[in-house]
C-alpha cells in the first residue's frame, strides 16, 4: 500500500514535470492591476507589437528552463530581447496578466525585478569611506563576502536569491549593518578593482531597490503553487474569482498576493482546513452538546437551535484563528480571516462561488465602522464633559444628545445580552 | 328553437360568471384610500353578495326561533345564511361589496399566481360582516349572552357541528366584527412604542441625576479645597436650587409623562375591518395557509405569515395604514427595524409586525420573486405552535436547502440578517 502511494506521488509529480513549468493564472479573477492606466498603456504597445509575439516572447523565455532555474531577471531578459527594443516592458507584463498567461503574483515578481534592474541611479557621493564601518576587521570581512559573490553565490542562484544571501553575509558580520556601509562596501570593492563597473551597477541597483526584503522569487512561486497543487489537485481550473485579487489596504497587494508573499504551502494548507471546518459546520443542520453523567453513566443530548448553531460556527472559527498563532507552523504570525478564505481557495476547498459570502462573515465579530459611529464616540465623550461644565438650565442638552445616540445606535450584535442564547456570534 | 338555445346560454353565462359594479374601498395610487366603483366577478346570484368562492351573509344570516316541542325543553335559534342582498342598506352593501371585491383579489393572487391547489380546490367560504357572536368550536356560533365583540376580524375552521343541537356542519368562514368606538382606557394595549420611549426617558432621567450629583461634587470638592479661590459655595441656598432644580423638573417629567402623554394623545379606538383592504387579505391568507398552518390560536407565526401575505396582495410593506376614517390603530409596517424580544413569542405579542418586518426582509435578500415562493413554501415547515427561534429559522433553513438556487450562500445571508435582528 505504502509503495503504491509512493508511486501514485512519483507519477504526479513526473507528470507535472513533464508537463514543463507553467507560469499561467488558474486562481485570479480581473487583476489587481486592472486600472485605465494600464489598460492604455497596453493598448499602446499593441500598436507596435502584436498579441502573437508578445505570448511567444514569453514561451521562448520559458522554453527549456527547468524549475530550478526560473529566475525573474533572466526571464525578463529572455522577453525582452524576443521583443521589440522599444516595447514597454511593463505593459507587456501587464499584457499577459490580462490574457491570464501569468497570474498577479508573477507579474509583481516580473515589475519589481525589471524595476529594480533599470532603475536610475540618484546622484553619487563621493567621500564613500567616511561611511565604511568603523570596525576594519568587519569591513575586511564584508569586503571578502563581495568579492566571493560571483562564484559563491551568483553562479549557483538567481540574482536577487544571491543578492539575498549576499546581504546575510553581511548580517553575519553585524548585525546593525546600515544601508550606507553597504554602500560604501559596494564602491570601496569598485575603487579596488575586486568587482567590475557592471557588477556594482546591479548590486548598487539591487541595494537601492532592497531586494533582501523580496519574499518571494518566482522559484519560490512555482515551487509553492507546484506543492500546493499536488496535494489539493483543483476540480476546476478554470474557476477565478475576483475576491482574491481585491487589493488589500496599506501593502499595496492584493488578498492572494499577500497569501503567496506571507505563507508556506504548509501554511496555506493548515489555514484553509479551518475554512473547511467552518463551511461543513455552517452547513450542518443538526448540533448537540453531549453531557455524560459521571455517576449513572447516563447522557444528556442538548440539542442548538439554529442560531445557537451558527454562532456556534463564528465562536469556534474564532477560537481556531486564536489557535493558529500559537501553532508552531506559524512562528507567532497571525493570518486574519481574509487569509484564511483566500487560502481555502486557493486550493480549492471552498467555490469562488461561495467566497464573498465566507469572506463578508467578519462583519459579524468585526463590524465595519461608518463615520457616525465614529462621531458617536467623539459626541458622547465630549458630551460626557460639556453635561458637567455646561451650567443648568442648558446642562441637560449634552445629556439628552448622550441620551438620543444611545438609543439610536444599532446594535450589531443584539443577542448579546440575551440569556435565552447559549453561543453568542460577538462576544 | 335557436331562440331557446340562446336563451338558455344566457342564463348559464349569467348563472356562472355575473358581472356587477358596486361601490368598494379601494387603495388607489396614492396609497390611501378612497370609495370607488368596482365590478365584483364570479356572482352567481343577480340578487345578493353569493359568488362562486365567497358568500358575503351579515350576522348569523336569516334566523328564526322555533318554540320548545317538549315540556322541559328551551326555544331554538335556528339560522340560515343568506347572502346580503344587493338592496341593503349603504353601510351593509359597502362593506359587502369591499370584503368581496378583495376576498377576490386575494383569491386570484393564491390561486393564479402562486399557484395554490389548496386554494384551487377550496369550498364556497361563508363571510360573515357586522358578526357580533364569539366563535365556539363545537356549536359554530357562541351563545347570544356571551360578550358581543367589535372592531377585529377573524378566520375560523371548519366545524363538524353538533346534531344533537342542530348545529349543521360548517366550512371555513372569516368573520368581520361591527365597528364600535371604544375608549382607550378600557382596552389592554401592548404599546411596545410607549415602553421604548419611556426606556429612552428614563435613560435621560438618569443621565440628569448623574449630572446634578457629578456637578455638585466637583463645585464642593474644588470648594473645600481652594476656599480662598473665590469659588461661590455650593451649598448656597440659589446653587442648590439650581442644581437640584434640574433633577426636580427631570422627575416631575418622568412621573407625569403617563397622564400627560394619555391627556394629549387620541382617546378613541374603533377598526372597521369589512372597510379596511389589508385586513381583508389578512384574512384571506389565514385561510390560504390553513392548509398547513392550521387556524387553532394566534400566534405569531401564523400572524406573520399572513401579514406579509397581505402586503403582498396590497403590494405595500405597511399594512391599515393611511385610513384614518376606519381605523384608528397605527397599523403594520414592515421597514419597522426592531429587534427580537422573547416576548414576541408570546400569544399577547403576535399581532407585533416583528415577524411581519422579519419575513419582508428575507424576501428582499432573496429577491422579490423568489422570495415570494419561498414565503409561500415556507409554510410547508412551519405549524401553528412554531416559535419564531426556533421552528421559523428552521423553516428558512429547509426550506432554502428546497427552493434556493443558491442554497449555501443564501442560507449565510438569511443566517445573517437573522443574528443582525437578535433573534
Amino acid at each position: 500500500m505504502q509503495f503504491l502511494s509512493l508511486l501514485s506521488l512519483f507519477f504526479v509529480s513526473f507528470t507535472y514535470a513533464a508537463d514543463g513549468v507553467s507560469l499561467r493564472n488558474d486562481r485570479e479573477g480581473e487583476s489587481v492591476y486592472a486600472l485605465k492606466s494600464v489598460t492604455r498603456s497596453i493598448t499602446t504597445l499593441l500598436k507596435t507589437v502584436s498579441a502573437a509575439e508578445i505570448k511567444a516572447a514569453l514561451k521562448a523565455g520559458m522554453k527549456d528552463t527547468p524549475e530550478a532555474k526560473l529566475c525573474s531577471f533572466d526571464l525578463n531578459t529572455k522577453i525582452q530581447k524576443a521583443l521589440p527594443a522599444s516595447a514597454d516592458y511593463k505593459a507587456v507584463v501587464h499584457y499577459l496578466r490580462s490574457q491570464n498567461e501569468i497570474d498577479d503574483s508573477i507579474a509583481r515578481i516580473l515589475i519589481r525585478a525589471h524595476e529594480a534592474h533599470t532603475m536610475k541611479f540618484p546622484e553619487q557621493e563621493e567621500n564613500h569611506a567616511y561611511w565604511l564601518p568603523k570596525d576594519e576587521a568587519k569591513v575586511t570581512d564584508m569586503s571578502l563576502a563581495l568579492e566571493s559573490f560571483e562564484k559563491k553565490f551568483l553562479a549557483v542562484s538567481c540574482f536577487d536569491e544571491a543578492y539575498k544571501s549576499l546581504h546575510n553575509e553581511f548580517m553575519k558580520v553585524d548585525k546593525k549593518v546600515k544601508d550606507h556601509h553597504i554602500e560604501a562596501i559596494f564602491h570601496k570593492a569598485l575603487v579596488e578593482n575586486k568587482i567590475s563597473q557592471k557588477l556594482f551597477e546591479r548590486l548598487e541597483r539591487a541595494r537601492l531597490s532592497e531586494v533582501q526584503k523580496w519574499t518571494l522569487s518566482l522559484k519560490d512561486y512555482v515551487k509553492k503553487i507546484r506543492s500546493l497543487r499536488n496535494q489539493y489537485p483543483l476540480r476546476d481550473v478554470n474557476e477565478k474569482s475576483k475576491f482574491v485579487t481585491e487589493e488589500v489596504k496599506k501593502i499595496n497587494l492584493s488578498r492572494r498576493q499577500k497569501l503567496l508573499e506571507n505563507y508556506s504551502d504548509l501554511q496555506i494548507v493548515v489555514m484553509a482546513n479551518v475554512i473547511k471546518k467552518l463551511r461543513t459546520r455552517l452547513d450542518s443542520d443538526r448540533m448537540e452538546i453531549l453531557v455524560y453523567a459521571p455517576e449513572d453513566g447516563t447522557t444528556e443530548v442538548i440539542p442548538l437551535n439554529p442560531m445557537d448553531r451558527f454562532c456556534f460556527c463564528v465562536v469556534k472559527l474564532r477560537d481556531e484563528m486564536a489557535q493558529l498563532r500559537l501553532n508552531t507552523y506559524f512562528n507567532g504570525r497571525s493570518p486574519d480571516y481574509v487569509d484564511l478564505v483566500t487560502a481555502a481557495f486557493e486550493i480549492g476547498l471552498i467555490p469562488a462561488s461561495e467566497l464573498d459570502t465566507v469572506g463578508n462573515m467578519e462583519e459579524i465579530w468585526n463590524p465595519k465602522k461608518t463615520f457616525w459611529d465614529k462621531a458617536k464616540v467623539w459626541i458622547t465623550t465630549i458630551g460626557s464633559v460639556a453635561s458637567i461644565v455646561v451650567p443648568p438650565p442648558y446642562g441637560f442638552i449634552p445629556a439628552l444628545a448622550m441620551v438620543v445616540i444611545q438609543a439610536t445606535s444599532t446594535d450589531t450584535d443584539p443577542a448579546a445580552s440575551d440569556p435565552t442564547r447559549l453561543f453568542k456570534c460577538k462576544n | 328553437m335557436q331562440k331557446l338555445i340562446l336563451a338558455t346560454l344566457l342564463f348559464s353565462s349569467f348563472a356562472h360568471a355575473l358581472e356587477v359594479e358596486h361601490k368598494a374601498v379601494v387603495r388607489v395610487e396614492s396609497g390611501k384610500a378612497r370609495i370607488e366603483t368596482v365590478t365584483l366577478t364570479d356572482l352567481v346570484s343577480d340578487r345578493a353578495f353569493d359568488g362562486e368562492h365567497f358568500m358575503v351573509v351579515k350576522g348569523k344570516g336569516k334566523c328564526s326561533i322555533i318554540p320548545p316541542q317538549k315540556q322541559d325543553e328551551k326555544e331554538k335559534e335556528v339560522c340560515v345564511d343568506e347572502p346580503v342582498s344587493f338592496d341593503a342598506d349603504e353601510a351593509t352593501l359597502l362593506r359587502a361589496s369591499t370584503t368581496y371585491y378583495h376576498l377576490t383579489k386575494a383569491r386570484d393572487y393564491f390561486q393564479n399566481h402562486l399557484k395554490s391547489d389548496y386554494v384551487k380546490s377550496m369550498e364556497k367560504v361563508v363571510i360573515r360582516i357586522e358578526h357580533q357572536n364569539q366563535f365556539s368550536e363545537l356549536g359554530h356560533f357562541a351563545n347570544n349572552n356571551l360578550e358581543p365583540q367589535f372592531n377585529n376580524a377573524l378566520t375560523v375552521p371548519a366545524g363538524k357541528g353538533l346534531a344533537s343541537r342542530n348545529v349543521t356542519p360548517w366550512g371555513l368562514e372569516i368573520w368581520f366584527r361591527p365597528v364600535k368606538r371604544v375608549n382607550l382606557n378600557d382596552l389592554q394595549v401592548n404599546n411596545l412604542q410607549a415602553k421604548e420611549f419611556k426606556a429612552l426617558l428614563s435613560g435621560f432621567r438618569n443621565q440628569i441625576h448623574m449630572q446634578s450629583l457629578s456637578r455638585f461634587l466637583s463645585s464642593s470638592v474644588t470648594f473645600l479645597t481652594q476656599a480662598s479661590s473665590g469659588a461661590s459655595s455650593p451649598f448656597s441656598l440659589d446653587s442648590l436650587i439650581r442644581t437640584a432644580g434640574s433633577s426636580l423638573v427631570m422627575e416631575a417629567g418622568y412621573i407625569f409623562i403617563d397622564p400627560i402623554t394619555k391627556a394629549t394623545s387620541r382617546q378613541w379606538y374603533w377598526l372597521d375591518t369589512a372597510m379596511i383592504p389589508e385586513i381583508i387579505y389578512h384574512e384571506y391568507a389565514h385561510a390560504a395557509l390553513s392548509d398547513y398552518l392550521v387556524l387553532s390560536h394566534s400566534t405569531a407565526i401564523i400572524e406573520g405569515m399572513a401579514d406579509f401575505f397581505a402586503g403582498q396582495i396590497a403590494k405595500s410593506p405597511t399594512l391599515a395604514k393611511k385610513i384614518k376614517k376606519y381605523n384608528t390603530f397605527n397599523g403594520k409596517n414592515a421597514k419597522r427595524k426592531q429587534d427580537y424580544q422573547i416576548e414576541f413569542e408570546l400569544g399577547e405579542y403576535a399581532n407585533t409586525d416583528f415577524v411581519f418586518g422579519l419575513l419582508w426582509e428575507m424576501k428582499n435578500i432573496l429577491g422579490e420573486e423568489k422570495g415570494e415562493s419561498f414565503m409561500f413554501d415556507l409554510r410547508k415547515n412551519l405549524n401553528t405552535n412554531s416559535s419564531i427561534r426556533n421552528g421559523l429559522v428552521e423553516g428558512f433553513i429547509k426550506t432554502c436547502k428546497e427552493e434556493c438556487s443558491d442554497p449555501f450562500n443564501d442560507r449565510i445571508r438569511i443566517l445573517k440578517a437573522l443574528n443582525l435582528r437578535g433573534i
